[in-house]
């Protein structure tokens, strides 16, 4: 692909416009709705490769506009919410977003955020449909069929539960996991007691797959949300 | 009170008054079989009407009862007994009777309201009072906030207007410096904002919390991605023991009580200082410390360190005050969480500001 297609949904003049400034200078297209019925008109009309979405819009509830879109096409959706708390974003999660940002962002975060989205679009086209049996991302390789993971050649040594995490933090690369959706997928039930040992469980993992865990390349935390594996 | 619970409380009132009463008709029986005076069961009777009005809420119960009294001391204990006939003494008798009966049960009541009155005037008082130094507090605030906002605004505004009036002649390196400094002045609001929003979270000066596990590696992690740009310039070395350590906080608050300390560190020491981050298990605790090897803080002003507003005078490389409120807003964090923040001197010079956590076992449910 050479420009991207970046919808921006804000309704807040001032924030559309550094926006559009920011992509400009990277050479991406993009598109402005300004409310939740103009982006589903947008997105299904111009089918742009990335949607930025702010949660604060005057129509609609923006976790609605993410279900909705979730139904027919499965393009990176990254959410602005202007609160400090977490409980929105952690909804737009698990409504089916991607990753989130939070005002004020600088520009650098909202490019960075866009290139990660833009990966994962152009990695899942270049596969379509395929499931691989294995799992290659950078230094780091899982061999599905063999249930073995390796880093730099070497196998790595994992419990069933920690491999179980890896294997939904690699299907879902470049995406935000929520506590609740790593919980439900590895455990079959959260539980709210269940995050701290998750926590726990993230951080030996870590310890094994990462080459300096203090300086982490494949797995980032977001504290109060969840985790990402990120393509190197 | 709507219609159910005004009947409901008319019907518990009216339940105790005529228990009230029928306790004092078989306490008459029994002193009328022991031949007791006339007088007992009166005195028994006027006791009952007193209970009535402690017990009761209204006035209409007390008129109830007292009339009620006097036609069952008629009934049962005036002559002839078990009609409501009576002679001409026994008349008075009862007149009287009802007269002390009505008296006791007026004074009884107006006493009982005055003292909730009084009560209640108390609990208003109080409420006043602590909303009147809430009040005080954010008028400070409000104040110190509007002072401390316009000088990073005066420089933005005045850098921006530069730059479009004369940007164009000036020779790139000096546009840049002009450019970085409406950053930097940007941050320092960006930063102020965060603690002036933690600072509205306080309702009646308690912080409202949602604590959890959290391990303090990941804590350190996201706080260290917060710092000012003039971090840089110095080292920052990160100790954590070799097990996990896991400690119950708000991770986002904990996060910005890190923040703030380390950007001290960062803002009160000369380029190329180096600041340790460090987390230790101490009992029942965990105590995360921020140690620089910088100029420290005297021994006077250590006590007064975590006092809002108070800052220390000229210690900043750029000669900018702080606005205090990032270490008076830490120990309000780190109270609220059940824990305490101080300082200390290291030597051979330098500070460490430390505070403790509760600590968390780290178990885990498979």
């Amino acid at each position: 692909m050479n420009k991207p297609l970046i919808l921006v949904v804000e309704d807040d003049m001032a924030v559309a416009r550094l926006i559009a400034t920011t992509l400009e200078t990277q050479n991406y297209q993009y598109h402005r709705a300004q409310n939740g019925a103009g982006a589903l008109l947008d997105a299904a009309s111009c089918r742009p490769d990335v949607m930025l979405l702010d949660l604060g819009l005057p129509d609609m509830d923006g976790v609605e506009v993410i279900r909705k879109i979730r139904e027919w096409s499965n393009m990176p959706i990254i959410v602005v919410s202007a609160r400090t708390e977490d409980s929105d974003k952690v909804c737009a999660l698990d409504a089916g977003a991607d990753d989130y940002l939070t005002k004020p962002f600088s520009v650098e975060e909202l490019l960075a955020r866009l290139r990660v989205a833009l990966r994962r679009v152009r990695y899942d086209s270049s596969r379509p449909g395929a499931q691989a049996s294995v799992y290659e991302n950078g230094a780091l390789r899982i061999d599905y069929a063999a249930g073995c993971v390796y880093r730099d050649g070497v196998e790595i040594h994992l419990t069933p539960i920690e491999y179980k995490l890896l294997c939904v933090l690699a299907k879902n690369t470049g995406k935000v996991l929520t506590h609740n959706y790593l919980l439900n997928e590895v455990w079959g039930s959260p539980s709210a007691s269940d995050t701290p040992s998750l926590r726990v469980f993230m951080a030996t993992l870590r310890k094994k797959v990462e080459p300096d865990p203090s300086h982490p390349e494949y797995i980032q935390t977001h504290i109060g949300v969840g985790y990402r594996m990120i393509r190197r | 009170m709507d219609q159910s619970t005004q009947t409901l409380s008319a019907a518990r009132n009216l339940v105790r008054m005529a228990g009230i009463l029928l306790l004092c008709t078989l306490v008459g029986q029994l002193f009328f079989r022991l031949g007791f005076m006339s007088s007992t069961y009166i005195m028994v009777y006027i006791l009952g009407v007193l209970c009535t009005a402690m017990f009761t809420s209204g006035r209409v119960y007390c008129l109830l009862a007292t009339a009620f009294s006097v036609l069952l001391m008629n009934y049962f204990f005036t002559e002839p007994y078990g009609t409501f006939r009576t002679g001409p003494n026994d008349v008075v008798t009862l007149a009287v009777m009802f007269v002390v009966a009505l008296l006791v049960s007026s004074l009884t009541t107006s006493l009982k309201r005055q003292s909730i009155e009084r009560e209640r005037a108390n609990e208003e008082r109080q409420k006043m009072e602590a909303a009147a130094k809430q009040e005080q507090l954010r008028a400070n605030l409000l104040r110190s906030i509007s002072h401390d906002l316009r000088t990073p605004l005066t420089s933005i505004s005045g850098n921006a207007a530069i730059l479009m009036e004369n940007g164009a002649q000036m020779p790139e390196p000096k546009r840049q410096e002009l450019y970085a400094a409406i950053r930097d002045d940007a941050q320092w609001l960006s930063s102020l904002v965060e603690n002036m929003l933690s600072i509205t979270r306080m309702e009646n000066g308690q912080l409202q919390l949602k604590t959890e596990p959290e391990l303090l590696e990941d804590v350190f992690q996201e706080a260290l991605t917060h710092l000012d740009r003039a971090a840089v310039r110095h080292t920052i070395t990160v100790d954590l023991p070799d097990d996990l350590l896991m400690a119950r906080m708000d991770a986002h608050l904990i996060v910005q009580v890190i923040v703030n300390l380390l950007n001290n560190a960062v803002k009160y020491t000369p380029d190329g200082s180096h600041i340790a981050l460090s987390a230790r298990a101490e009992g029942d605790f965990v105590r995360v410390s921020v140690t620089d090897d910088g100029p420290g803080i005297p021994e006077d002003a250590q006590e007064r360190i975590f006092e809002m507003f108070f800052t220390l005078d000229n210690s900043r490389g750029d000669g900018r005050r702080g606005m205090g409120l990032g270490l008076s807003l830490c120990k309000s964090i780190v109270t609220a969480h059940g824990g305490q923040i101080e300082v200390r001197s290291v030597s051979p010079h330098g500070a460490c500001f430390s505070f403790t956590l509760p600590l968390s076992e780290v178990n885990i449910h498979e």
